[in-house]
């Protein structure tokens, strides 16, 4: 009953990228059975999309034959946007991007700023950062794994528990910013001068790290120990190490294939290089390692945000450094990257002095994770289409931009 | 036990006397009498089958740690009053292209199996509708009236979604069908007659859930398949097919389908009952505490608390595996629990006598 | 590997006329549009670049650039996380607007080929797309090339920077267009920022680009066919719509159905 081995690799049709050559259906004991390929549109409107997404799938019976992803509903022209207001502005453009985890794209933005002007941010700032960025990958990894549940049929059990967890990381990050979703946080150059953390928001967030164990806990007993859920992920789906490179994927699904590839260590930035975190990696690439990976991944969350408390608690309240109020960097260009919540988000800008960007463009993680997806999908069945597509975790608001 | 307390025995002798006293005689009065008994049975089967979706509301929501509709009526108990009011009056339309006749009759075919089903499900103690000595027989014959429905529901939606959730529907019905008749075959054997009420009796001495427990848990299963309840619910797979055989029926035709897989559950669970947990029998010794009526309603509805504790816990399996593991496990498990079943009769008949 | 080895490697490595530059952590090749494919394919052979970051556009006014982004990942040497060389190799391709007297006047239906390196990284197909429908930048041997962020139809490419839309009366320079229905957002007229008492936003934005254009009272929202005339889903361009059309003659800020009509007639 479990299928180890990918059928995608086992199929006989010619597989060209991104097409299937049809004719091969035509052969003689097809004509017989009069059976054609059934072409079915899953969404925009879908409850297993994420999002506004539409799959135009192939399917041959229950096989998926081919998917075309056809996607741009939410296509909001950031990039556009982004050269009528300044620098600093941009900032709260940032957040619509990622939403489920609005501070790191906060923090690729002022990374590259700072990148483009040389400016120096201080300790306090950067524990500030840190801790906001890895609550949002909390926040992110919390909905992620409970979606996930939902498509693979647990009937929302999942969904209702990641977003009750959730709610005390966004308790605590309203705190921090007054905002729960859209905190336009961070500034080149430091963090918004008016959101320090206020007294006794680190005891706050230790007692948040204290209930995690347990949560992560209850997704283990609910999903990981299940034997249906089993069936459904393991060996479904599966990305090689090959293939995960060639197509640029980063992230958990990168990780989940067996690349032990995390921006944070390869091009390390703000206070990361003197954490001591480890980063998980999967073996076989298939549903159920990225699952793991980020159930791994918030538990090393947990560790850098009480590490970046003790730090933060060590230096002296109210001392932000300086985050320049009107901001003209040199003309120039440059390219930063973080370590986003589901993958690599890397920003470009070119700057022509004046105090908005000339160019500005967003390398997100999700819209390229999902080139991959009609290559994982092919040959498995329907549900597992929107099982593989649950776990490599795309966001909508980062794919369409 | 042999049910002291009975209540519906009572009132149907006051009901003889009222009409006999009124004048009504003969056919009429058996006629008349036949009709209220069938009139309150069939409302109670909606009527449950509506309550059922509240009570199945407030048990996701404590799963799901999160509060349930509590707002309408004491306790939110009359929520499925204000859902039926809603579904009423919501415009119920017919896709341009679909079979019209069909669509729109399907609902009713989809409630109809498991009203009819109350017809031999015993309440108490001589409070079964009809009492026939086929009624295991007839129960399964009319519940697998149930898969047209679907079917029908998928194909004359001219829809994908549609078509497919009704395929899938058939392969899966089709496939734990047998193992849900064979297992409950082991319960004949061990009672020695098709009727219910003679299936209650056998059990006098003891509930047929112990000796035949591998019986029992091929029944859950294969009964929890039969109804597309979670996670065997694929035919409307909501994440992959968003409502799978009714995604184009809207208003009151969705909300019958709705109760028509409540209800079945519901039924699911009193049939449980009836061959697994003694039915009627109170397993108290109590005699104050005998009341027939009452021991059913609590078992049934504790076997309804039992099947949507699993919808909400579980995935779902994908139809291959599904397939597979009903054809190629349930179904030898159940032979073998025949034979488990033929070898109780042999050897331990005389607990299962009726006396 | 450092910088300076890296650099010497592609140099000698790829041969005639690449200049390998350091620029911060970057080793930054500029490699003509012709040989990308093949540069592609000696970062990834040769030099052990397995991965491509991303592929940007931009617009300066006189060329278009594209810039490559590439780490070397190599999983299969994997005891430590870093990659073999820290930082980005990065390879600008600078395509010229101006193709000399053949096309003097590249105008924005221009779109410039580029070779697609689809072929060595796969990764490389959806960004191209994007670079294509947001830009016009064509690659040559692309599976697929087509519109992936806009609907098909959708007139021109927006990102470029003389990327002009068709109705002037939206306030443009909101969305970062310069020089198109006025500056940025300090040019806004100072009723529509926000009130300096707290109480709200005050008049409404000055819609149209002139000064005789009509001012909307708070009262009443404009009515989508005083604003909006784009008309959303048809093929092609909107005939009589171009910069000759009626909503781009001065003084025509009324816009009523004669006038527009009136105007069209008038080129």
């Amino acid at each position: 009953m479990t299928q180890t081995r990918n059928p995608s690799r086992l199929h006989p049709l010619e597989i060209e990228k991104g097409r299937v050559d049809l004719s091969l259906y035509a052969t003689e004991d097809r004509k017989d059975l009069r059976s054609d390929l059934v072409k079915i549109n899953l969404g925009p409107h879908h409850p297993s999309t994420h999002g506004v997404l539409h799959f135009f799938v192939t399917l041959d019976g229950e096989t998926v034959v081919d998917l075309r992803v056809i996607f741009g509903y939410l296509h909001r022209s950031m990039e556009k946007l982004f050269e009528g207001r300044t620098y600093v502005g941009n900032v709260a453009l940032t957040d619509r991007m990622d939403y489920t985890a609005a501070m790191l794209n906060n923090w690729g933005w002022c990374l590259c700023c700072e990148k483009l002007a040389g400016l120096e941010v201080n300790e306090r700032s950067q524990c500030l950062r840190t801790v906001a960025g890895e609550l949002s990958r909390l926040s992110s990894h919390l909905i992620g794994t409970g979606v996930f549940g939902q498509d693979v049929g647990i009937l929302v059990t999942s969904v209702m528990w990641g977003f009750n967890w959730r709610e005390e990381v966004l308790t605590v990050l309203d705190d921090l910013t007054g905002a729960r979703m859209m905190y336009n946080f961070m500034r080149p150059g430091g963090v918004r001068a008016d959101t320090d953390a206020p007294q006794g928001w680190s005891d706050k967030v230790r007692k948040v790290m204290d209930g995690l164990p347990r949560h992560i806990e209850d997704f283990h007993r609910l999903m990981t120990t299940n034997e249906i859920f089993h069936e459904r992920t393991k060996g479904i789906g599966i990305l090689t190490k090959e293939d995960a490179l060639a197509y640029s994927v980063t992230g958990p699904t990168l990780r989940g294939s067996g690349v032990k590839y995390d921006v944070r260590r390869a091009h390390p930035y703000g206070i990361y290089p003197e954490l001591d975190f480890d980063i998980p990696v999967g073996e076989l690439g298939d549903c159920t390692d990225r699952y793991l990976v980020r159930i791994a991944e918030m538990e090393q969350s947990r560790r850098i945000i009480l590490q970046a408390l003790d730090r933060l608690d060590a230096t002296e309240p109210g001392n932000l450094g300086k985050a320049p109020k009107v901001f003209k960097p040199p003309a120039g260009d440059a390219y930063a990257e973080v370590e986003g919540a589901k993958g690599a988000i890397g920003f470009y800008l070119k700057s022509d002095g004046g105090p908005e960007p000339y160019r500005a463009k967003i390398r997100s993680a999700s819209f390229i994770n999902l080139q991959a997806l009609p290559m994982m999908v092919r040959g498995w069945k329907l549900a597992d289409l929107i099982a593989i597509f649950g776990s490599i975790d795309i966001n909508m608001g980062e794919v369409d931009r | 036990m042999t049910g002291s307390i009975d209540i519906i025995e009572p009132i149907g002798n006051w009901l003889r006397q009222t009409l006999y006293g009124f004048g009504v005689r003969g056919v009429l009065l058996d006629g008349l009498l036949a009709f209220i008994a069938v009139f309150v049975v069939a409302n109670f089967a909606l009527a449950n089958g509506g309550l059922m979706s509240f009570v199945w509301r407030r048990e996701m929501a404590v799963i799901q740690d999160r509060l349930g509709p509590n707002r309408v009526g004491p306790q939110g108990l009359l929520q499925f009053i204000a859902d039926f009011l809603k579904l009423i009056t919501k415009q119920a339309m017919v896709p341009r292209r679909a079979d019209r006749v069909v669509f729109i009759i399907t609902p009713a075919v989809a409630v109809f199996p498991f009203v009819m089903a109350y017809l031999v499900i015993p309440f108490s103690h001589g409070g079964a509708l009809a009492d026939v000595n086929v009624g295991v027989l007839y129960l399964f014959a009319i519940t697998s009236l149930a898969f047209p429905a679907i079917f029908m529901a998928g194909w004359s939606s001219n829809n994908k979604y549609a078509m497919m959730g009704g395929m899938r529907a058939i392969a899966q019905l089709l496939a734990f069908e047998v193992p849900l008749t064979m297992s409950a075959l082991g319960v004949v054997m061990l009672s020695g007659t098709l009727g219910t009420q003679g299936v209650i009796a056998a059990q006098h001495n003891l509930w047929f859930i112990f000796p035949q427990a591998l019986g029992a848990l091929i029944f859950f299963i294969a009964g929890m398949a039969e109804n597309s309840a979670h996670p065997f619910d694929l035919p409307e797979a909501e994440s992959e097919l968003v409502a799978g055989h009714h995604t184009e029926y809207s208003g009151i035709m969705f909300g019958l389908f709705f109760l028509a897989e409540l209800g079945t559950t519901w039924t699911l669970g009193a049939v449980f009952t009836t061959f697994f947990l003694g039915g009627w029998q109170s397993p108290l010794p109590f005699a104050f505490l005998d009341i027939p009526l009452f021991w059913f309603l609590a078992k049934s509805y504790l076997m309804f608390g039992i099947f949507t504790l699993a919808r909400f816990s579980m995935p779902r399996f994908r139809i291959d595996q599904f397939l597979g593991f009903g054809w190629k496990i349930l179904t030898p498990l159940a032979f073998l629990n025949l034979l488990v079943a033929a070898v109780e009769v042999l050897w331990f008949g005389n607990v299962f006598k009726i006396s | 590997m450092t910088q300076e080895a890296l650099s010497l490697q592609v140099k000698v490595g790829f041969g005639k006329g690449v200049e390998p530059a350091i620029d911060k952590d970057n080793v930054v090749v500029q490699v003509a549009p012709g040989r990308i494919l093949e540069f592609a394919r000696f970062a990834r052979d040769q030099l052990g670049f397995d991965f491509l970051d991303a592929i940007t556009a931009v617009d300066n006014i006189e060329t278009f650039e594209l810039l490559y982004h590439w780490v070397s990942i190599r999983p299969s040497s994997q005891k430590e996380i870093k990659p073999a060389y820290p930082g980005y190799l990065l390879a600008r391709v600078i395509v010229a607007k101006n193709l000399g007297s053949a096309q003097p006047e590249p105008g924005p239906d221009y779109e410039p080929v580029v070779p697609s390196i689809t072929q060595v990284f796969p990764g490389a197909n959806q960004q191209e797309r994007e670079i294509f429908d947001l830009m016009g930048i064509r690659f040559k041997g692309h599976p697929r090339l087509e519109r992936i962020l806009l609907w098909e139809g959708f007139p021109g490419h927006p990102l470029r920077k003389d990327w002009r839309p068709l109705n002037a009366e939206i306030p443009w320079h909101l969305a970062g267009m310069r020089g198109f229905g006025g500056g940025t957002m300090a040019d806004i007229a100072p009723e529509a920022h926000i009130a300096v008492d707290g109480s709200g936003v005050g008049e409404p934005i000055v819609l149209g680009t002139t000064a005789e254009a009509p001012r909307y009272p708070a009262s009443r929202p404009p009515k989508p066919s005083e604003t909006m005339r784009i008309k959303l889903g048809q093929g092609g361009l909107v005939e009589g719509e171009g910069p000759e059309g009626p909503t781009r003659q001065p003084g025509v800020g009324d816009p009523s159905q004669e006038q527009r009509a009136l105007g069209s007639d008038s080129a």
